[in-house]
């Protein structure tokens, strides 16, 4: 595998990103190309890699929370913070959940143990999404239409935190399902690095959700 | 008796309506039904009126004086 300027290093696995073009983009978000074009003349989202431009799933992930915010009536140059955060979560739901929304590569062994303790924790996929176990909020919400988004763990948060005439909500985990079945291969592969073992002689597979 | 509608949006479907008559109706909705982006709105209650507008990208609330 060619290392890029997208890979990153988690305990000592080596991951990568899947990267999507405008006209993917397009289809896993809904921003249209000559929004993103738009967007990325503002500086409110990155220019990406190459021709024509592609982005990392993390990226699509911020973009994501940050077009739906924006249908809420949250402009993108408020939304950059907030969707970070968003998206680290969303990403984590889509790895949790969708059957091969993780890829990892490495010896036999070390692949088959890394699925085995994917399969039988979170913790693989919240170290992997970058968000923490305190921080995997379902929903992104405000009321009235009008100042910040809060994050809640579940809909009993929303309601205990106020009454309301209007509820505005985002539900991450079905963004993170939708982001992972609608691209239609993995968002990250995870390289498990050996020095004993020939490349020759790895696996790759894909992680059930 | 509706107390609450839910405009949302799913994978499948751009738009879906649903009447609610509780909060609790309400949360069982958003539990069960996997949308990406949802409003709801108390249209029992004594607060503002607001409209719905609804086009491709997606609904927008407006205050009774915008409509």
């Amino acid at each position: 595998m060619n290392r890029t300027n997208s890979d990153f290093l988690v305990d000592g696995y080596i991951c990568t990103f899947a990267k999507f073009k405008p006209g993917e983009v397009h289809k896993l978000t809904g921003m249209t190309p000559a929004l993103q074009r738009l967007w990325k003349r503002r500086g409110q989202m990155p220019l990406g890699y190459g021709d024509p431009e592609p982005i990392t799933a993390r990226v699509v992930a911020e973009v994501y929370v940050r077009h739906q915010l924006a249908l809420a009536g949250l402009p993108p140059s408020e939304s950059a913070d907030i969707a970070a955060k968003a998206a680290q979560i969303v990403l984590w739901f889509g790895l949790l959940s969708i059957n091969g929304a993780c890829a990892v590569m490495g010896p036999k062994h070390l692949v088959a143990d890394f699925i085995d303790q994917f399969m039988n924790s979170h913790h693989i996929a919240t170290k992997l999404s970058g968000v923490t176990p305190e921080r995997s909020f379902r929903y992104l919400y405000r009321f009235g239409g009008i100042g910040p988004f809060h994050f809640a763990l579940g809909s009993d948060d929303i309601f205990n935190a106020s009454t309301f005439t209007l509820l505005t909500v985002l539900d991450l985990e079905t963004m993170g399902n939708s982001l992972a079945i609608q691209a239609g291969r993995p968002l990250l592969t995870v390289e498990i690095p050996s020095d004993t073992v020939p490349r020759s002689m790895w696996e790759r597979r894909l992680v059930a959700g | 008796m509706t107390q609450y509608r839910f405009f949302l949006t799913t994978m499948a479907t751009p738009i879906i309506d649903v009447a609610v008559e509780s909060l609790g109706e309400l949360a069982d909705v958003m539990e069960r039904r996997r949308f990406l982006f949802g409003t709801a709105i108390d249209v029992g209650g004594s607060g503002p009126d607001y409209g719905v507008v609804i086009s491709t990208s997606g609904i927008r609330m407006v205050s009774e004086v915008e409509l």
